[in-house]
């Protein structure tokens, strides 16, 4: 007899052999996304002169390799013309966005993205994939320009501001009304302001702490009052967080609901959402704005793998792929050859650099020595490093503001590229001879693995030996919030266009311990206390300025590049505009056969 | 012991593995550094924020307590709600387990279609060039990592001849369907030539076997040699890899569900694990050891019925 056990016993045992084979290699490959830091400033005092030309500059900068401008492909010329003229005193009534465009209206289109959002409720969720989906569904009472440096009227047609900076009275637009097509009333508005403050386990309610009460005069008003003057308000109101939610409609479906559908006052709404497969959104047919949007549909599906997106898009199957980091950079020259398809490089408030740790939570040497960080900071040669791992596809940072960004300095000096310097600098430290480092990479992650590479080799030169540690995601963040490493590689995209966020992030001590870096440079933190609560623009820009002349002069951060969005088109596809601050311009997007 | 009495038994052993697992996956799952508050805030956290989610997830209870639910949620059957995504384990894991488990019923179609003909032609025509080219054909596909199939199989059947579509799922049966060729087809192509290769050298066993030449010798014809007595004997051990494969399968499709842009529970896994989505992660692995456990005991009864000799007990 042959038992069974024998049987068994006797057979190759390699059925899990494929499976965990399988399962090692997918893990070293989580989404990029995941892990980008997204915060961002908050307010808005519009300095439109000077900033709007800051994002033009941008793509005549001779030291770029690409050409980085918002009408590279000619496919978001009618925004971008649109969003010229809209650029005006924040109190007047603006034009809308693409009002001017000539799109035809009908059609759906197919997009890509590399990852999906979790969840669509705009107090709670906390990714880019949402975020920058939630302004085709909500509204808030403003919004950011399409240079991201100025705030325009949204639901709000208008608003004044007292003397003292501490009531904000808002003209709230009539006729508007949610997808169901039931009126928006400001009701709705201080009840969805309401739960953006109040809700404690939103990850963004800070940004209306300030205020104290929200509420609403008489029907076409409505009133915030701060405690205290917060330059950074408006900017904040016109964030994801801070989008009119329909009261009626939550409380008959519950607030779950929000977690996969929508009801909001934006050009389209959420029409179905699968997890992991795709968002369908559908055309807002009772949508204020004369004309828009164009599209009945646009559907945005998730596939995470870039080679099986891009062979998708070549065969025609779709009609673009965007998102952060959809695209390889080492794919773009490929597909800009593709006449068929349009390749969109867009100017984005991503700023991407290498912190250390100097002191967080305890002061570690040698990189609490301010020569031995300044001497990392000359050893790197940011020119190669655009050119070796972003393909030429990044502009070079200066400050640890995002290049364009609202009160970025143009011209703030940060360390070069400079051998002899950063030997000099080496023999002024305390560790002359040399020493150790560790930088937490995510593993599977492309980009900081390349990052890192070419770090430990421009280091090695004066004798600073990286040691390159991949860990998984959780395990970078752990370690990371504990203060357990010495570098880290990572970028950070505005959600507002105001400094005040970022800069409270990194330079006041208290919320994170300076971006778990310990660095405390008092004079900074000063000066960013200050700017929160002034009001005139010009004082503010000089508040900044001098904030990141102080961050770069030997602070814990070293400014790598700016990184562009890339979106690839189907030539068809016009209009489409990618935000500065990352949200999808479906709005504007038409089709021309 | 009779076939009813067998399954009740292995039935009945299975409980103190299936406590095992749960009390396994829970430890792990704890064992391993990464918190899911931190996790889920990322980057930018503020010590005072990941206080908040910690006590919102309910990581801040006694682990005692945490399993009790852990325990409770199974037997109840309500799994509690995903860390990540904020709704019910239940719906999510349902979801993404109906695309896996179509994805493995069409490779086992795929796998039976191409290794049965194939290894009984490798055999009955060894050393031919048929067996030749089979062999090593085979061999360059086994050794294949799944992704690049995937993207040979796109690149030819999808953008050179149009005749699947690249990635995604559908939305009808027979959209599902058409989806699910592609990938089926890569897993097939890396797990056949194992079992083509189990399967060529038992039949070629057995065609040597004594039985064999007695058959033979009282004049049965060559085809009723081969599939009542060469084959039925043969396939034991190809029926034992094709069940263990098949169950590894559930879970294990990760890469070609990322290739595919598959909705499948792989890809819901390693997500999880990636953002220590706690209760999914219980679940899906604990539903993923529960397949394997109940497709082993069907291979296990489908001896009896090749082999009248496969005593169960």
């Amino acid at each position: 007899m042959v038992s069974l056990d024998e049987l068994v016993s006797s057979q190759f045992l390699n059925r899990r052999e494929f499976g965990r084979r399988a399962l090692a290699m997918a893990l070293a490959a989580p989404a990029f996304g995941a892990l980008l830091a997204a915060c961002g400033g908050d307010d808005d005092d519009d300095d439109s002169g000077g900033s709007s030309t800051e994002v033009d500059a941008s793509g005549g900068d001779p030291t770029a390799t690409t050409d980085i401008s918002v009408d590279v492909s000619g496919a978001a010329t009618a925004t971008a013309e649109a969003g010229a003229g809209g650029a005006t005193a924040e109190s007047e009534p603006s034009p809308t966005v693409a009002s001017t465009g000539s799109g035809t209206q009908g059609g759906s289109l197919v997009f890509i993205r590399d990852g999906d959002a979790d969840l669509y409720d705009p107090v709670l969720n906390d990714s880019n994939n949402v975020i920058w989906m939630i302004y085709s569904v909500y509204q808030g009472l403003v919004k950011t320009d399409v240079t991201a440096t100025g705030i325009e009227p949204n639901l709000a047609e208008s608003w004044e501001v007292t003397e003292d900076g501490l009531t904000y009275t808002f003209s709230i637009r009539s006729g508007v009304k949610f997808s169901d097509g039931s009126d928006m009333t400001v009701d709705d508005i201080v009840w969805s302001l309401t739960r953006a403050r109040d809700t404690e386990e939103s990850p963004w309610s800070f940004t209306l702490v300030n205020v104290t009460d929200i509420s609403a005069p008489d029907e076409n008003t409505v009133e915030l009052t701060l405690a205290e003057g917060q330059a950074a308000i408006l900017a904040a109101l016109a964030m994801f967080n801070s989008t009119i939610v329909s009261q009626a409609w939550v409380e008959e479906n519950g607030e779950d609901a929000l977690t996969g559908m929508s009801m909001g006052t934006g050009p389209f709404s959420i029409a179905e959402w699968r997890t992991s497969e795709y968002t369908l959104l559908a055309r807002n047919e009772h949508y204020w704005e004369e004309g828009l949007p164009y599209l009945d549909e646009v559907k945005v599906i998730t596939v995470p793998d870039s080679n099986s997106a891009i062979l998708q898009m070549q065969a025609g199957e779709v009609d673009g792929i965007i998102g952060q980091l959809s695209i390889p950079f080492n794919r773009v020259a490929e597909l800009q050859g593709d006449s068929n398809l349009q390749v969109l490089i867009s100017p984005a408030a991503y700023n991407y650099f290498a912190r250390v740790n100097a002191a967080y939570p305890e002061p570690n040497p040698p990189f609490d020595d301010p020569h031995a960080r300044l001497a990392m900071a000359y050893a790197i040669d940011y020119e190669r490093l655009i050119d070796t791992v972003q393909f030429g596809i990044a502009e070079p940072s200066n400050s640890i503001l995002p290049r364009g960004a609202l009160y970025w300095n143009p011209d703030n000096v940060s360390p070069t590229f400079d051998l002899d310097k950063a030997q000099e600098e080496m023999a002024a430290s305390t560790v002359p001879d040399g020493f150790e480092a560790e930088v937490l990479v995510t593993s599977g992650n492309a980009q900081q693995e390349a990052i890192a590479i070419a770090l430990q080799d421009m280091w090695a030169q004066i004798n600073v030996d990286l040691v390159i540690t991949p860990l998984d995601n959780a395990v970078v963040n752990e370690r990371t919030t504990a203060g357990d490493f010495d570098v880290r590689l990572g970028g950070w995209t505005n959600d507002m266009i105001d400094p005040d966020q970022i800069l409270s992030y990194f330079v006041l001590p208290e919320s994170s311990g300076n971006a778990r870096t310990g660095y405390l440079n008092e004079e900074s933190v000063d000066l960013v206390l200050k700017a929160k609560v002034e009001l005139d623009p010009d004082a503010r820009q000089e508040m900044y300025y001098e904030v990141q002349r102080l961050w770069a002069e030997d602070g814990p951060l070293f400014y790598l590049f700016n990184i562009p969005y890339i979106d690839v088109l189907a030539n068809k596809v016009k209009g489409y505009f990618h935000h500065p601050l990352g949200p999808h311009g479906f709005i504007t997007t038409y089709i021309e056969e | 012991m009779s076939r009813g009495q067998y399954i009740l038994r292995r039935l009945v052993q299975m409980v103190p593995v299936v406590f095992a697992i749960t009390l396994i996956i829970f430890i792990m799952l704890r064992a391993i550094p990464g918190d899911p508050a931190q996790t889920f805030l990322g980057d930018k956290a503020t010590d005072q924020q990941i206080e908040i989610v910690t006590r919102e997830m309910g990581l801040d209870k006694p682990i005692y307590v945490q399993y009790g639910y852990y325990l409770r949620n199974l037997v109840t059957l309500d799994l509690g709600d995903s860390l990540k995504y904020r709704v019910p384990v239940s719906t999510l894991l349902w979801s993404r387990l109906k695309v896996s488990l179509s994805v493995v019923l069409v490779t086992g179609i795929f796998i039976m279609l191409l290794s049965l003909p194939l290894g009984i032609l490798a055999a009955l025509k060894k050393d031919s060039l048929i067996d030749n080219i089979v062999r090593s054909a085979l061999m360059v596909t086994m050794v294949m990592p799944s992704f690049y199939t995937g993207i040979l199989l796109i690149i030819g059947l999808s953008i050179k001849l149009d005749l699947f579509p690249v990635s995604g799922y559908g939305d009808t049966f027979t959209e599902h369907l058409h989806h699910l060729v592609l990938p089926s087809l890569t897993l097939a192509l890396g797990i056949s030539p194992i079992l083509i290769r189990v399967l060529r050298s038992s039949i070629l066993e057995a065609l040597d076997s004594d039985y064999v030449n007695t058959a033979r010798a009282k004049g049965l014809t060559e085809q009723k040699v081969i599939t009542l007595h060469v084959l039925r004997n043969a396939l034991i051990p190809t029926v034992t890899l094709f069940g263990v494969t098949i169950g590894g399968l559930m879970g294990g499709t990760v890469i070609t569900e990322k290739v595919f842009a598959l909705p499948g529970a792989g890809a819901l896994l390693v997500d999880s694990v990636a953002a220590r989505d706690y209760p999914t992660v219980q679940s899906a692995t604990f539903i993923f050891a529960m397949m394997v456990i109940l497709v082993n005991l069907a291979t296990d009864i489908l001896y009896s019925f090749l082999d009248p000799r496969v005593e169960l007990g």
